[in-house]
């Protein structure tokens, strides 16, 4: 029952080559084995599981499973589930419960999926390696002396060791497809505005976006049309109708256009990620697709116009933590006193690095020079974004210029853990969907990342499919397998 | 720009956290290198760029709506309750 995908898992249970109770049983077993050594997971629901998987079976028995009925997904610990703990990695909310249900998690429950327990996460989604939680760092599961990227490592770390079928993330600058890179699987961030955002804990509201991690495209495609469409409790939510998607066979890419953006050529790469990607090119060439270099010169602003936006955002939305309506009270003289110590005590170092940044950017003289400018500069990328899309099917790249880092290795340092970020955050500022596959595995799993144009979310699938077929999807890591 | 001590504390002071010398001086360089990165910003010429934001943001209709949580599960969600209300201490 191994490496088991969603549709893989769907087909099996239809056809009774196991019951659902078989399935999360094994997957429990899994996680209760092999997760206190990679430690994705803040909260395990193991008992109501097994009570699911069971009304799961009748349902099936009775001949009216819905479409994801009695399968095990893993939910990153910053969506909201009625009456579960949401930590969203934050010792602030250590003790919070949830009282009501995400949007995205309750079309998945309506499905008929059954969640195994809430991923670890960097505080608020703030990192790019999961070191930053408040409940200890996730290892990856190819090495676990590495990480597993971030923010969503605990969802792509669970996706990778086999500990669920699929699982949800949340991307706000390459959150979902960084980690899916170093933990070799599939990642997808879907259009700003395509999948509701209620119940998801804010981080930076203009940019945050929830995205399925799995093991193949397909699944990714299942995930995104049962989680995506208009929902009245999200501002932002498009009114636009979800398109069916159709999977491809690499014949597909015969003649597809794709283009290399010339500003992601200049940066550092790894040299291991740079063999890769070239012979990836190689192949697509080979396969009929056109590939070109293509001039976004704009792109360069992506990464300081998302670090004002996201300092800005988040000293704004974590302003809400004060430990008197939720999360964690300290004892203190005053009122004054207590809001210092709840958010002194509540909030990790990286949390409180933006926090400060932010406030400097939003406060009095320098809101213009700082977060009006950015918001500009923000419009004019994406401009430049759709001008370069409207002439290819798709921008290709690295997902991350390196594979994943040595715990540790970048945590003193801030801005070189920023710029782990580099190819992914466009596709946040611009707007635009896109995906990370897995590539042929060098020592440690390396990411190819697909641009898609705004709101053609069902045709970059389509493309990264017909991808997959001609590079192979991904496969389970070794170390989550008996030592 | 160069943060000093000052500002940080400063900037602490108005996030209402707490900070501990070691950490004032940490971000101080810190945040003074991520600024240095991010001011490139201020180099675009934006003018005649249209500013998007309000006019894409949806107004729900004016009426009332039931939530999915109820006042209970929201009240209990606080700490410190007392016949149902959230207790807070005194300003002063």
């Amino acid at each position: 029952m191994e490496w088991q995908t969603v549709a893989g898992a769907v087909k099996g249970l239809k056809n009774k080559s196991f019951s659902s109770t078989d399935l999360i049983g094994e997957y429990l077993e899994r996680i209760s084995a092999y997760d206190p050594k990679i430690q994705s997971f803040i909260s395990v629901r193991r008992d109501e599981a097994l009570e699911e998987a069971r009304l799961a079976d009748e349902r099936i028995q009775k001949g009216n499973a819905r479409e994801l009925e009695g399968i095990p997904f893993a939910i990153k610990d910053n969506m909201t589930v009625r009456g579960g703990k949401t930590t969203a990695g934050s010792k602030i909310l250590e003790d919070y419960t949830g009282v009501y249900t995400a949007t995205a998690v309750q079309k998945l429950l309506d499905a008929g999926a059954i969640i195994l327990g809430k991923t670890n996460m960097d505080e608020f989604a703030m990192g790019s390696s999961t070191e930053f939680s408040a409940f200890g760092p996730t290892k990856n599961p190819h090495d676990i002396s590495r990480v597993p990227g971030g923010s969503s490592g605990g969802s792509a770390a669970a996706v990778a060791a086999d500990f669920c079928a699929a699982a949800l993330g949340s991307d706000t600058g390459g959150s979902i497809r960084q980690p899916a890179s170093f933990c070799g699987i599939v990642g997808f961030k879907p259009t700003y505005g395509r999948v509701s955002r209620y119940g998801l804990i804010a981080m930076s509201s203009s940019l945050d976006q929830i995205g399925p991690l799995t093991k193949t495209v397909a699944d990714a495609a299942i995930i995104y049309e049962t989680i995506a469409g208009y929902d009245s409790r999200d501002a932002t939510s498009s009114q636009q109708k979800v398109e069916h998607i159709t999977t491809q066979k690499a014949d597909y890419l015969k003649g597809k256009k794709f283009g290399i953006p010339k500003s992601f050529l200049g940066f550092e790469i790894d040299a291991s990620v740079q063999r890769a990607f070239d012979h990836t090119v190689a192949e697509l060439k080979k396969a009929g697709a056109e590939v070109n270099e293509i001039d976004i010169p704009m792109s360069k602003f992506s990464l300081p116009v998302y670090y004002l936006m996201v300092t800005s955002e988040i000293s704004s939305n974590l302003a809400r933590y004060d430990g008197i309506r939720y999360g964690t009270r300290v004892d203190a003289e005053n009122l004054l006193a207590q809001y210092i110590a709840a958010r002194t005590q509540g909030f990790g170092e990286e949390a409180k690095r933006r926090i400060l940044l932010g406030t400097f950017t939003l406060s009095k003289g320098y809101w213009d020079k700082y977060y009006k400018q950015a918001l500009a500069v923000k419009e004019a990328i994406g401009a430049q974004f759709d001008e370069a899309l409207s002439a290819v099917d798709a921008l290709i790249s690295p997902t991350s210029p390196t594979t994943a880092f040595k715990i540790g290795e970048k945590f003193n340092d801030p801005l070189t853990m920023y710029l782990s970020d580099l190819f992914t955050v466009s596709s946040n500022i611009a707007n635009l969907p896109a995906i990370s596959l897995p590539l042929a595995k060098e020592k440690m799993p390396i990411g190819f990342q697909l641009m898609g144009k705004r709101f053609a979310d069902s045709s970059l699938l389509s493309i990264a499919s017909a991808c997959e077929d001609l590079f192979g999807s991904s496969r389970p890591a070794k170390s989550s397998s008996p030592v | 720009m160069q943060f000093q001590d000052e500002d940080i504390q400063k900037l602490a002071q108005l996030s209402r956290i707490k900070l501990t010398q070691h950490e004032v001086e940490l971000f101080r360089d810190q945040l003074t290198s991520v600024l240095q990165y991010v001011e490139k910003v201020g180099t675009v010429d934006v003018s005649g760029m249209k500013q998007k934001g309000a006019e894409d943001a949806r107004l729900r209709t004016d009426e009332s709506r039931t939530a999915d949580a109820n006042a209970k599960d929201l009240l209990d969600a606080a700490p410190h309750i007392e016949e149902g209300h959230i207790s807070v201490l005194s300003v002063k």
